[in-house]
């Protein structure tokens, strides 16, 4: 028996109201439940939009969401089993991790040991542990992304929704980072990852999808995609690790975005 | 609940790290009260002990008598003397807009004085009045018939006093009195036009004005949130869209209250340590919670509506805090509404912050109560529940 996929979009249409053409674009998609998926772009490629169309943001103008076969109607009950780790630092930066943490939690509607408990989890996966009374705002970069992270664990979700999680930090961080997602996904978790690095997409997705202009360019999984890109004519001086990234801008082509 | 609990924590802890906000919150109209009330204060004593009673006169005598009575009553400089022959003269006195209405009539030889007295005009001015009318009165009776005597006795060397004087018309009451309301009944608010001292003006004055200026932390704060990504984040959490704007009016709401405390202490207590007066609370602590409860729903309201829609938080310095100077110049804050021209006077009446201040003076200077400042509690609670309900509705559709 076919296993229902974690989410299942079919014609997807959103058009913003003013704009010429539709920020995405009858797009169909399939995500495996478990799998860790690359969602890739250039920039206005319309990510943003169909990460806000999956996590309830937005409602659908046209075309169908399912997330683990259930048709997408109830987004307060979407939210309970979704997180989302958006792009920018979505957090209070005056008040220290802990209260960070603690607030995040109360939305959660959590409460005494079991919110102790997912606050646990959540320092633990992201190594936060000795930073908890420093105020956001005074620590690194990498420091915010993993309580970025961390805020998105407090409901230990199903799905996780990743945009573009490791922007403008460190090496160090950065391979911490992708770590602990790949820990999440072998944990079960089912991971939506969006990033313009390539090689973090080709170290931890599984399947690949590639959007521009609204509409669905490729879906595959990681494996066939590299296959594909292996087929295409080398272009100078690229090596065999940048194959994805030639494949993407064959796909998006080189001309600037903004 | 728990998201609740949540926001309103994260809200306070937000505003306690925020010295800006704080400084704009309490400091500021601390400073403001100590350097207005000192400031004003003998401007202010000069202006009440300039104060005098108005008087309507309306001389329907036409007479020599009635203009001699005038001519004396004149000299009188506690009282100002208005004539009028409008017949809205008794609606003014109903509305307390003068004192008293002062009606003199001729009756054949007799002059007759009917006086009527306004509902909130003391009784001890009322009887100073009566005296000081009653006192011209006579003068111009003796006045009359020394004048009479004289006359009668360049004409007839024969005349005897016991012929020439009409003892029922000497020995009547000149003066009547009525009432433009019921007798005995109390009331409990002082005239409107009573004036207040400089610490009375400025303490309600700058404590409307601090509690307007909510709006900038809270402005602040609702735009970060939006900036950072925060507000989008929340979108995807299992709490109502509206939590972000709901939980910040409950902390807030506690931040108004623990400013009325702090500025009524600093009137009653700090004030006088500079030499100034102590501010007189009046007598009615549940009119001032509900004047307290009601100003800072419109305040929170007027903050929260500038917060959805200023888009950056320079927007919203610019548009709640020159909106709350413009308020506060028009509301009587920083000049105080009677000595605006009439015709400001009506313009400033459209301010909430007028409101306020009214409200708050109808209960420290007029011992007014709840059923006094109802109109001003009112009218604050309203404009509070429109502005809310309309940041509601913009912040839906934005968001």
């Amino acid at each position: 028996m076919e296993s229902v996929p974690a989410i299942a979009v079919r014609n997807l249409r959103f058009h913003y109201p003013g704009e010429k053409l539709p920020a995405v674009d009858d797009i169909t998609l399939s995500i495996d439940t478990g799998s860790c998926f690359g969602l890739l772009g250039p920039n206005g490629a319309g990510k943003s939009t169909l990460l806000a169309l999956l996590t309830g943001i937005l409602l659908p103008q046209h075309g169908d969401i399912r997330i683990n076969g259930e048709r997408l109607s109830n987004t307060r009950k979407l939210h309970e089993y979704i997180s989302l780790v958006p792009q920018d630092y979505a957090f209070y930066p005056t008040l220290t991790l802990q209260e960070n943490l603690d607030c995040f939690a109360g939305f959660y509607g959590l409460q005494g040991a079991h919110k102790r408990a997912r606050i646990d989890f959540a320092v633990q996966v992201c190594g936060l542990d000795d930073l908890l009374h420093q105020r956001a705002s005074s620590c690194s970069g990498g420091v915010r992304r993993r309580l970025n992270l961390a805020l998105g664990l407090l409901n230990q979700p199903e799905l996780l929704f990743l945009d573009e999680p490791t922007v403008g930090i460190d090496a160090q961080s950065r391979h911490f980072i992708l770590e602990s997602i790949a820990g999440l996904q072998r944990a079960g978790m089912t991971i939506i990852y969006t990033s313009h690095y390539m090689e973090e997409i080709q170290s931890i997705c599984d399947a690949i999808a590639i959007i521009d202009h609204g509409k669905l360019l490729v879906q595959d999984s990681l494996a066939n995609i590299l296959a594909r890109a292996a087929d295409m004519p080398a272009l100078p001086a690229r090596q065999n690790a940048q194959r994805l990234e030639d494949f993407y801008l064959s796909l998006t082509h080189h001309a600037l975005r903004d | 609940m728990t998201a609740l609990i949540a926001t309103i924590k994260k809200e306070l802890l937000l505003l306690l790290r925020d010295i800006h906000g704080l400084l704009l919150l309490f400091v500021m109209p601390v400073a403001f009260i100590l350097i207005m009330s000192l400031a004003l204060q003998s401007q202010f004593a000069q202006n009440a002990g300039g104060q005098k009673i108005a008087v309507l006169v309306d001389d329907q005598a036409r007479s020599d008598s009635a203009a001699s009575v005038i001519k004396l009553l004149e000299q009188r400089d506690v009282f100002s003397w208005h004539v009028t022959d409008t017949l809205s003269a008794p609606e003014k006195i109903r509305h307390d807009e003068a004192a008293f209405l002062l009606t003199l009539q001729q009756n054949n030889n007799d002059l007759h004085a009917e006086i009527l007295v306004a509902p909130a005009t003391n009784p001890q001015i009322e009887a100073i009045f009566t005296a000081v009318v009653g006192e011209a009165m006579s003068k111009q009776r003796i006045e009359a018939l020394l004048r009479n005597i004289k006359m009668k006795r360049a004409l007839d060397s024969d005349f005897s006093l016991d012929d020439g004087i009409d003892e029922d018309a000497l020995n009547s009451n000149p003066v009547t009195i009525q009432y433009s309301y019921q007798k005995n009944q109390t009331t409990s608010v002082q005239p409107a036009s009573a004036q207040p001292t400089s610490v009375q003006q400025s303490v309600p004055a700058w404590l409307v004005f601090a509690m307007f200026f909510s709006v900038v932390p809270l402005a602040n704060t609702l735009i970060s949130e939006r900036q950072q990504g925060t507000l989008r984040r929340l979108r995807t959490l299992p709490v109502p869209l509206a939590l972000p704007v709901i939980g910040k009016l409950v902390p807030y709401f506690v931040i108004n209250q623990i400013q009325v405390l702090l500025m009524l202490t600093v009137g009653v207590y700090l004030m006088p340590l500079f030499g100034a007066d102590s501010l007189t609370l009046g007598h009615s602590l549940a009119g001032l919670l509900l004047m307290s409860v009601c100003l800072s729903i419109a305040a929170l309201g007027y903050g929260i509506l500038i917060a959805v829609v200023a888009r950056t938080t320079d927007q919203a310095t610019t548009l709640g805090g020159v909106g709350n100077i413009l308020l506060a110049a028009l509301g009587g804050i920083m000049v105080p509404r009677f000595v605006m021209p009439d015709s400001m006077q009506q313009i400033a009446g459209f301010s909430p912050m007028a409101w306020g201040l009214e409200g708050f003076l109808d209960i420290f200077l007029r011992s007014g109560g709840v059923k006094d400042v109802l109109p001003e509690a009112g009218s604050l609670f309203l404009f509070g529940a429109v502005t809310i309900a309309l940041a509601l509705v913009l912040f839906r559709r934005n968001t």
